[in-house]
């Protein structure tokens, strides 16, 4: 079973529809911790009648005050929803990002790995519609 | 790297190789090394270029200074990280891409 997020062509939204993947807006924050490790964090964003998860909007709110510093986030489970926890001042040094740019940043993170559904032949599309070889 | 030498031959040749001018061994050594090595490693360079498989458009991470970035529905658990959208802190503009999260298809 994959459990993982998939960047998606425009002209794949309706086949990935047609086998029951939903395909949405999610807003991407690239995050590091404080040993280093990059990570892009997606947030699913608010439907079309303006309801968001509260999950993803605490999670969202999380890595928004993480641009300004060092937090964690935990999970409130009697209210599901995240909560943040920021690190004393001055216990992290300031981030080193790395000097990519926005497309290179996509690339290792999606394209390179075989995430980026751009066409009904990609390898996972034909084995979620049991089109690969056995 | 020096040149293979056979000792015995040169042993015939000459005998006391202590007698032979320093300056000739030095002059027929950097005569003869550069085109031996340039050969070598037009051999290496060859054998390499056929081993290599140079697929299109992958380069390979390291070029960018860094191994991977991972993609998660949340942060590394009990870390502390630092965020940031875009290409810069406090930029207006986010990245927003149309994902597709998979967890219900299994063979």
């Amino acid at each position: 079973m994959e459990q993982q997020f998939f960047a998606v062509t425009a002209d794949m939204v309706e086949a990935l529809r047609g086998i029951g993947i939903s395909v949405t807006d999610h807003v991407l924050y690239l995050t590091i911790t404080a040993r280093g490790a990059y990570r892009i964090v997606p947030v699913r964003q608010a439907n079309a009648d303006g309801e968001q998860n509260e999950y993803h909007r605490t999670k969202e709110i999380g890595l928004v005050q993480a641009v300004d510093k060092w937090v964690r986030l935990f999970t409130d489970q009697e209210n599901r929803c995240y909560k943040v926890f920021p690190a004393p001042a001055g216990r992290f040094a300031d981030p080193t990002w790395p000097d990519l740019k926005p497309a290179r940043i996509f690339k290792l993170a999606f394209r390179d790995k075989g995430r980026l559904l751009d066409s009904v032949e990609h390898p996972l599309f034909k084995k979620w519609v049991a089109r690969d070889a056995k | 790297m020096t040149k293979p030498r056979i000792v015995g031959a040169d042993s015939d040749q000459n005998p006391d190789p202590a007698a032979e001018p320093a300056s000739e061994t030095v002059e027929t050594q950097t005569a003869s090394m550069p085109q031996a090595e340039i050969e070598q490693l037009d051999d290496e360079e060859k054998e390499f270029r056929a081993l290599r498989r140079d697929l299109p458009g992958v380069k390979g991470t390291s070029a960018a200074g860094i191994v991977t970035i991972s993609v998660g529905k949340k942060p590394a658990k009990n870390e502390f990280f630092s965020g940031r959208t875009r290409n810069s802190d406090r930029s207006s503009q986010s990245w927003i891409l149309r994902l597709a999260w998979s967890n219900s298809f299994s063979r």
